[in-house]
């Protein structure tokens, strides 16, 4: 302010100029975040405009549009740049003689000039200003510097000129803290400290001694004032007293809720959800799962996990090691991973699932038919309201690696699984005799070997839903419904239904879910009154 | 979204809509996506029901009209969380059918339209 010696009714500019670098810049107490940033995590901003950090107080020249210049004015204003601007993208600037500001983006700095020159100060003092002055502007150090020019420069001063070389790294070190976008204004700053080094004659640092020191900030003082500062200026930018002054606009409330007329949660809420299903909620996104066979090879979780399944794939008999006939093809596979959970949020255990790559696959050569039935909704719902009117249970199974249970008709090869170390180096591949994730044919091998198991068990399937399997005895009912590997059984025989899940756990990999409370995502709850789905 | 007012239908009554002729204008992608889950979630809602098979017309090609319509049953899902289908008892298994049909009211072919609905045991199935 003072290097520049901008008159002093534009020290509210100089005030708000600062702030607005400040706010910009990183800050150690923050961990170097930019305070904006910080305030932006709290509350909705106004997008960050980014305008190029520049020399309070130095020339500009403002561009004028069409309509306000004649083509026989000059087509640019000379001003002085008194900051950025709040409520527009641009820069704003003064100019004296018409005493208007103009903000805009359409402007040439010449940061090496400042529009008032104080001619009458010895070239030393001068550059001792000029000195002082960049330090104020592009470091920052303080708001109070600003507005206590009179005692915290002199401090400035005294330190700056008894070790000027130490000052000079100092501000190197601070500047490399700096966010980069003010790079290029510290660039100009050390520029303008050459000059004053190399122009400096040795006896200068004695001149510029503590003693002599108050004097050139004393003098520039009475220059400053006598040189423009009118009371009609300050007069003329006083402002008329408002309501809302110094108050802030809503939108930078830092609750963005508070301006919402219809917030979602006046409508959905997590508070009315047990504690234990709302910590399964918070930590169902907390856990990472691997992408990439070798992330999953660094954590033991995961491998454990890869070797379980490799036995569960040895003990089924899933492929036999065969070398790869002449003419045919191999199919890729890859790992899945997954992370189970239980019902309050623990883990339960790291999942690895062996995948085909099915679309690798040739119709007509590794598969021929992929059509599988699944339940119809209709179909479930005609069941619920059978139940709901005739009290039946409604018991819930779902099998365990269902498609593993398919056998394949379709010779189909497939790559040995990546990542184990028994098959790496061998030449041989592996011939599927159990269906796999992944294959196009799966769903329809497990559907096919599935409905082979009802039916010797006397069940018949049904014709307008081929995933509802009945069986009459004694004129009473057992109804099973499948999708996939979920199945629904209701009835009111229940040692028919005890006996068909004995017979389906010889059969197959089998898990008790007890009384329906989930199918396909959609809760079902069960009461006196009746079954609810939602 | 999350901030948008509720409604209390889920649909404007007798609407306009048409297939448009230029080319999509809308994030297809997402057009589909929304009423995908629509589709699903019209199992155990029923009152979107119609709603969603009049969006569902556009699955090839929407427009902006067309997503307007899909954000207005988002809307009044909003104002109507946590609905699903009671089936209680009524102590019989009488099947009720109910079928109503509109005439040639679509715009761009005349097709008719005509619904059903199904009561098995009292409750609501189709």
């Amino acid at each position: 302010m003072i290097g520049s010696s901008v008159p002093t009714f534009l020290w509210g500019d100089a005030l708000s100029t600062a702030v607005y670098v400040i706010n910009r810049t990183p800050s150690s107490t923050l961990f170097f975040q930019r305070p904006f940033d910080v305030l932006a995590n709290h509350c909705m901003l106004p997008p960050l405009v980014k305008l190029m950090p520049r020399i309070f107080g130095c020339v500009t020249y403002v561009h004028l549009s069409h309509r306000h210049r004649t083509k026989l004015e000059s087509r640019a204003l000379k001003c002085v740049f008194v900051g950025y601007g709040s409520t527009q993208k641009g820069y704003k600037c003064y100019h004296p003689d018409t005493r208007r500001f103009y903000t805009s983006m359409d402007v040439i700095f010449d940061e090496s000039k400042f529009y008032y020159s104080p001619t009458d100060l010895t070239p030393t003092c001068l550059e001792d200003v000029h000195h002082l002055a960049n330090h104020e502007e592009v470091l920052c150090f303080d708001i109070k510097l600003a507005t206590l020019p009179t005692s915290k420069p002199s401090d400035e001063d005294t330190s700056t000129m008894e070790t000027p070389t130490v000052i000079d790294s100092c501000s190197l070190d601070t500047s490399t803290a700096i966010d980069p976008c003010s790079q290029d204004s510290n660039d100009h700053c050390e520029k303008s400290h050459q000059p004053l080094d190399s122009t400096l004659p040795p006896s200068a640092p004695v001149n510029s001694s503590p003693e002599s020191l108050p004097i050139p900030t004393l003098q520039v003082q009475p220059n400053n004032s006598s040189e423009i500062c009118l009371p009609s200026d300050i007069a003329h930018h006083a402002l008329p007293p408002r309501s809302t002054r110094g108050i802030p606009p809503v939108k930078y409330e830092p609750d963005p809720k508070a301006k919402v007329k219809y917030p979602i949660s006046n409508y959905i809420s997590s508070h009315k959800l047990s504690a234990s299903y709302a910590s399964y909620v918070c930590k169902l996104s907390s856990i990472s799962i691997p992408s990439t066979l070798q992330e999953a090879l660094a954590d033991s979780h995961w491998t454990t996990a890869m070797t379980e399944e490799m036995k569960a794939l040895k003990k089924n008999a899933t492929w036999d090691l065969v070398t790869l006939p002449t003419g045919r093809k191999t199919v890729g596979c890859r790992w899945v991973f997954a992370v189970k959970h239980n019902v309050d949020g623990t883990i339960e255990r790291y999942k690895a699932r062996l995948v085909a790559k099915g679309y690798t696959q040739s119709y007509g050569v590794d598969y021929q038919e992929t059509f599988a039935p699944v339940a119809k909704l209709n179909t479930v719902r005609v069941l619920l309201s059978l139940a709901a009117n005739k009290d039946w249970p409604l018991l819930q199974f779902d099998v365990k690696n269902a498609f593993l249970h398919g056998d394949l008709k379709e010779d189909v090869y497939m790559d040995p699984p990546p990542g184990i170390s028994e098959y790496e180096g061998s030449t041989q591949v592996c011939k599927l005799r159990k269906a796999l994730y992944g294959l196009k044919q799966s769903p329809r091998a497990w559907f096919g070997r599935f409905t082979q198991v009802m039916k010797n068990f006397g069940y018949t399937q049904s014709n307008s839903d081929h995933t509802l399997f009945i069986k009459h005895k004694m004129s009473k009912l057992t109804a099973l419904i499948i999708y996939v590997n979920d199945m629904v059984v209701t009835g009111d025989d229940a040692e028919e239904i005890h006996c068909l899940q004995h017979h389906l756990a010889s059969e197959f990999k089998m898990k008790n879910l007890g009384d329906l409370k989930y199918f396909l995502k959609i809760e079902v709850a069960r009461s006196k009154h009746g079954i609810f789905m939602s | 979204m999350l901030r948008c007012k509720p409604v209390d239908n889920p649909m404007e009554q007798n609407h306009k809509l048409f297939q448009c002729s230029s080319a999509s204008c809308t994030d297809k992608g997402r057009y589909q996506r929304l009423v995908g889950k629509l589709i699903y979630l019209s199992h155990t809602r029923p009152d979107i029901t119609y709603a969603v098979s009049v969006v569902s017309q556009f699955m090839h090609n929407p427009c902006q009209p067309h997503m307007d319509v899909v954000e207005r049953i988002l809307r009044y899902l909003k104002s109507s969380p946590g609905k699903g289908l009671l089936f209680s008892k009524h102590g019989h298994l009488g099947v009720d059918g109910y079928t109503d049909a509109d005439w040639a009211s679509l715009a761009n072919d005349r097709c008719s339209t005509s619904s059903y609905f199904t009561y098995v045991g009292g409750n609501l199935v189709t």
